[in-house]
């Protein structure tokens, strides 16, 4: 693998406008170079591996603390793609290092953080390369409280592969919905605060920091759908502005739980940005051209969510489900007659789910997703109710050494749909193999799923795990 | 004639008497020898302690002789019926470092017919989940120790019946022959071998629904805090070839542990 990392593979993509129509693509030429910046990093892996963690304490500055109270583990993987149809391109090449650190001072006072570098050879992000600690945080625990401060994700909810209340990270997208959650929100700064009393859980979040969506950019496979604009129409976009750094931008948030007689119950509540921007649309008409200037200034704007989970277990099944309802959320609209191209809404986003354990090791998970936007435009490019269903189905052989899931989302609406099978294997405690595949089908060039029809691909990862 | 008659007289009262003997003896015997339910109420109520803590390595071995390595940290607390719960259990994985930070917490009622609670803490979702109990059949994270082998199965979930006794390690043991009462259970009987006095359990075979023997477990025994404990074992299935080998350490009873250490906030807190 290191060689491998050494000579990476790379291919070069058109670029396209931001806007406009997607382009063709092209077919890739391979091509093989030695990369010294690569590999220098490779080296810095490699050390950090083999070496007993007082090395990695004095690199960190550590090297006065007890390195025995010091715990790191991570992971080297390579992700490769290919799509299903002809010429059966390579979609992606992609190498990550994935480092975790923990350090326990005592009992009450803990500090971690977690760091990934990826190299990407095939992807359409901003740069090929990137260098990023994601988390860096404090545990202090005190008699009835936890308190986690610094760079972190906040997991909230009981669905699984969607996200209602799990909205307190944004996500990035450049993978559209492939990548595990986990791998996917990006972490924020903030402030944690859990109190318990008598049998409650409060937790607290204080957020001061804003981060929006990270969108794939122009020209990647997976951009979004944008519909091709009329040639008597030009299009001019503002630059993205963010929520000033002040402390009426803070989010916040509040949750409870308790389990009673059997039922994991929570609420709560988030007032929060929209890490999706909403575009506040401007007409200019120029007579002597007979042009029509749209202008597109995105925005983020700020709405409450009342969210609420619960899960109960009745003989081998497990009820779940979660809601929030969005209070005073912008959402687009094509209505001719509206100035800017947005208007309020409340909506309902609900999830009944249920786990079964259907028999040796074998479980079966299904969900109902629905969404329901109060006072309906028909402008809207939402549907006014949109439901839609996901099954999961893991097992596992040979002691848990060779587990297959398979994932299915369908888009009730559009007819679209998400079939995601994958086999893993374990050779060994520290080295993993994958293989899978991502299947798009159904719907429209509109639709949620269909838009990627072309892109259905099969993959192969390998994973080698290390700690100490 | 008379010392005849008296000679006649003795004779059948000395093996009157050497009858009477013999029965009175034998009865004591049979008194003395417990029934197979009463051998493993023994073992079910023998002291092991309030509280615990102990870390165990699991070797899992294939029939090709490769290893994997599981290495756990177990708490658990008796409650013995008080707040209507009869025990709590709270493990943390430790390694390998796709499971390190994965908690089990398990909560157990003194009722059989009342189902576990359980929930699972997973460092890859950043979340607990809630799991069903009902799986006690499936294996422990791969291991040849199904969920209800790791953890206390009640008494009267079988019947129990002596069926014989032996000489195990130098110690005279009783056999018994517990035959599930559940339909359909994983395993068709099993054959316990207890130390008589000691009520510890050294060896078990299970065997599976066609009656043939699917495991074998032995186990070491050792005191700690005067306590009879783990010190360690070797599960092998005898029809697959796989077995796992436990390794117990770092045990210690009576830590006073709180309530609130078997808790999802516990969970919360040592994940992620």
């Amino acid at each position: 693998m290191l060689l491998f990392s050494l000579f990476t593979p790379l291919a070069r993509k058109p670029r396209h406008l931001w806007w406009g129509e997607k382009g063709n693509k092209f077919g890739r030429s391979l091509k093989l170079r030695p990369n010294f910046l690569t590999g220098f990093i490779v080296l810095i892996i490699f050390i950090t591996i083999s070496f007993p963690p007082l090395v990695l304490a004095n690199l960190l500055g550590l090297s006065d603390l007890d390195p025995s109270k010091l715990y790191g583990k991570g992971y080297l993987k390579n992700e490769t793609s290919i799509h299903t149809h002809s010429p059966h391109d390579v979609t992606k090449v992609k190498h990550i290092f994935h480092l975790e650190l923990k350090y326990t001072l005592n009992n009450n006072l803990k500090f971690f953080t977690l760091a990934r570098i990826f190299w990407d050879a095939d992807n359409d992000i901003e740069d090929d390369k990137d260098l990023e600690s994601w988390e860096l945080y404090m545990d202090l625990r005190l008699k009835d409280i936890d308190l986690r401060l610094g760079r972190q994700q906040v997991v909230w909810g009981e669905a699984d592969g969607l996200r209602i209340n799990d909205i307190i990270n944004p996500q990035d997208f450049k993978e559209f919905i492939l990548q595990d959650y986990i791998d996917s929100r990006i972490p924020l700064w903030m402030a944690r605060v859990d109190y318990y009393i008598a049998d409650f859980t409060f937790e607290g979040l204080i957020i001061p920091e804003f981060k929006r969506n990270r969108f794939p950019r122009g020209g990647s496979e997976w951009e979004f759908y944008r519909p091709s604009l009329s040639p008597f129409l030009q299009l001019t976009r503002e630059d993205n502005k963010k929520p000033a750094h002040r402390f009426k931008n803070w989010e916040w948030g509040l949750r409870v739980f308790k389990f009673i007689k059997g039922w994991d119950l929570s609420v709560s509540y988030f007032y929060t940005w929209d890490d999706f921007p909403i575009f506040h649309r401007n007409l200019k008409l120029f007579h002597h051209s007979l042009t029509l200037t749209v202008e597109l200034s995105p925005r983020h704007h700020r709405f409450h969510v009342f969210g609420f989970t619960y899960n109960k277990v009745v003989g081998p099944l497990v009820f779940r489900g979660e809601g929030g309802y969005y209070l005073n959320k912008y959402l687009s609209t094509s209505d001719p007659q509206d100035s800017d191209g947005y208007k309020k809404r409340d909506y309902l986003y609900y999830m009944l789910g249920c786990d079964y354990h259907l028999f040796h090791n074998m479980d079966l998970n299904l969900q109902f997703i629905q969404k329901v936007i109060s006072h309906y435009d028909r402008y809207f490019s939402e549907d006014n109710v949109q439901s839609s269903f996901t099954l999961f189905i893991q097992t596992d052989f040979l002691h848990e050494t060779l587990k297959p899931v398979l994932l299915v989302i369908y888009g009730a609406n559009q007819g679209d749909f998400w079939i995601s099978p994958e086999v893993s294997y374990d050779i060994s405690d520290k080295i993993q193999v994958v293989l899978g595949g991502e299947f798009f089908e159904g719907g429209s060039r509109q639709s949620f799923f269909g838009q990627f029809n072309s892109n259905d691909q099969i993959y192969c990862e390998l994973k080698y795990s290390f700690d100490y | 004639m008379l010392k005849k008659w008296i000679k006649s007289i003795l004779r059948y009262l000395v093996i009157m008497f050497l009858i009477y003997l013999s029965l009175i003896s034998s009865s004591l015997s049979l008194a003395q020898e417990p029934s197979g339910l009463q051998i493993m109420i023994n073992e079910d109520t023998r002291e092991d302690g309030d509280d615990q803590i102990s870390g165990s390595i699991f070797h899992l071995i294939n029939k090709r002789g490769q290893k994997r390595i599981r290495d756990t940290v177990r708490r658990w607390k008796d409650y013995d019926g008080k707040d209507g719960f009869d025990e709590k259990t709270i493990i943390f994985f430790q390694s390998p470092p796709e499971v390190e930070g994965t908690g089990f917490l398990n909560w157990s009622y003194p009722d059989i017919t009342k189902d576990d609670d359980q929930w699972l803490y997973l460092p890859a979702l950043r979340k607990i989940k809630r799991i069903s109990a009902s799986d006690k059949e499936d294996s422990f994270m791969g291991t040849d120790f199904t969920f209800d082998d790791m953890g206390d199965r009640e008494v009267e979930e079988d019947t129990h019946k002596g069926i014989s006794q032996e000489t195990f390690e130098n110690k005279k043991c009783y056999i018994v022959e517990s035959i599930p009462k559940e339909k359909g259970y994983i395993y068709s009987k099993k054959l316990v071998w207890v130390i008589d006095g000691e009520w510890i359990i050294p060896k078990t075979e299970y065997y599976d629904r066609k009656g043939r023997l699917l495991k074998h477990l032995k186990v070491q025994w050792h005191k700690v805090q005067g306590i009879w404990t783990w010190k360690g074992c070797v599960m092998k299935n005898v029809q697959s070839g796989h077995q796992t080998n436990i390794e117990v350490k770092d045990t210690k009873f009576n830590l006073g542990y709180k309530d609130d250490l078997f808790t999802q906030r516990t969970l919360r807190r040592e994940g992620k």
